[in-house]
């Protein structure tokens, strides 16, 4: 069926989305049609607002509107704690944990198999935290699969280098889960990480 | 319609919002790709089965476009190799080997044994180079570009040449190859490993002990041979050369 030409091109802006498929898109849109023209604007100038104004920090590479970040700025963090992360969606998550050392977000999504290169990493201000003397331990907090565990050996030489420790997440059993059902390379990790009580 | 098949795991990449969209080489029906529902998600029980180089028993069921996996049986996860950087870094890059040659939906049951022996023994033996640059002549081999090592591949001379030809595939005579530009110089004992490799089998190579200055060799030579055939580069060569840099 014909749709009217804005409407058709907000469906098929709404559809480059993650995760919104045609009929999504369609109900979100003509919910859009349905909302006060004051919230449709409002609506529209945050995506604008967030687009022109959200940068990576310099420092951290964290989601911010001012430079540095306000975890960069907040002088009551322990700076000699760096924790490397992937996404900075992975910083929110440390976050609720009570973690309150500085961050490293390396912000590139890095495939093995594709033309990625380890060389490529934007790792100018992780090298220049190590080198000011000031970081004594970095957790590398990167997924637990083979890409994270390259990138996480290939920091671990740049912070030897540095002569600064290197440590890494545990890898195990989820709270609440049940033995029973976990696989076996979880298993296997989570008896080598043993700890003693 | 529903069918079961014993596979490898290649790759797998993120589909959607707790998805992933798998590539695997399967026993039956050669390299495909499939989506595995929901396995970003704590409890899923088929995560394990789809993570790269696991040898697992899958279920699937035919899609449209693409099959989906529906259930999964860990058979192996070759968990020493996955315990050292350095042997998961190059069961990876047989992984990027089967990905970037072969063809879609095209059996290769004896390639899928030779994978899967090389695996086995990768995890229980260690790192072999000798028996890494095995498998990438003989998927070479599977693939229709054995080289010819003992005769011109030209005019079919017989003899102990010495100058290989990339394009051609094959050693060419003195006369056949005046004029040639991009001839590999291969004798002594890369050109003896080269021979007992294509003949040979993994029982026999694993006793073999060659010179680290020959393996290089060996090693620069296939990895020319690969690329011109395939006409791809393969990426896990330079992160386990970085990563070397960087470790050392």
């Amino acid at each position: 069926m014909r749709l009217a030409r804005p409407l058709e091109n907000l469906i098929d802006n709404l559809l480059k989305l993650p995760t919104i498929g045609p009929k999504t898109a369609q109900r979100l849109a003509l919910y859009i049609l349905k909302m006060p023209a004051a919230e449709a604007r409002q609506l529209a100038q945050a995506i604008i607002d967030a687009r022109e104004k959200v940068f990576p920090c310099s420092r951290c590479g964290y989601l911010t509107d001012i430079d540095p970040c306000f975890i960069c700025r907040d002088e009551t963090r322990d700076t000699s704690i760096l924790c490397v992360a992937e996404e900075a969606s992975d910083i929110i998550a440390m976050e609720r944990t009570g973690y309150r050392g500085r961050y490293y977000v390396l912000n590139k999504n890095f495939n093995l198999m594709d033309d990625n290169n380890l060389e490529d990493l934007n790792l100018d201000s992780f090298i220049n935290q190590l080198a000011s003397g000031e970081v004594k331990e970095v957790v590398l907090a990167l997924n637990p699969d083979i890409e994270g565990e390259v990138i996480s050996r290939y920091l671990a030489g740049l912070a030897d280098g540095h002569g600064v420790k290197a440590t890494r997440l545990a890898h195990g059993l989820p709270v609440g889960g049940d033995i029973e059902f976990a696989d076996e390379i979880t298993l296997r990790r989570a008896l080598e990480g043993r700890k003693e009580i | 319609m529903y069918y079961q098949s014993r596979s490898l795991i290649i790759k797998s990449m993120d589909y959607r919002e707790s998805d992933k969209l798998v590539t695997l080489f399967s026993e039956k029906e050669g390299k495909l790709k499939a989506i595995a529902r929901g396995i970003k998600k704590p409890g899923s029980s088929l995560r394990a089965c789809v993570q790269p180089f696991c040898h697992s028993l899958l279920f699937f069921h035919q899609g449209r476009e693409l099959d989906l996996i529906t259930q999964g049986r860990l058979l192996d996860f070759y968990g020493n190799s996955r315990e050292d950087i350095k042997r998961t870094l190059h069961c990876m890059y047989i992984m990027e080997l089967l990905d970037k040659s072969l063809m879609d939906r095209a059996a290769m049951p004896r390639l899928y044994g030779l994978t899967l022996s090389i695996l086995q023994y990768i995890n229980n033996n260690g790192l072999n180079h000798l028996v890494l640059r095995y498998f990438e002549l003989q998927l070479l081999i599977q693939l229709g570009y054995r080289p010819v090592l003992d005769k011109c591949v030209n005019c079919g001379r017989q003899g102990g040449f010495k100058n290989f030809c990339l394009e051609a595939g094959g050693m060419l005579c003195p006369d056949c190859s005046a004029g040639e530009q991009n001839g590999i110089v291969l004798y002594g004992e890369v050109l003896g490993l080269l021979k007992l490799m294509a003949h040979g089998n993994l029982n026999t190579l694993q006793r073999v002990q060659a010179s680290g200055a020959a393996l290089e060799k060996l090693e620069l030579f296939l990895e020319r041979y690969l690329e011109y055939h395939l006409e791809r580069r393969f990426n896990l060569k330079n992160t386990i050369r970085v990563l070397k840099k960087s470790l050392s």
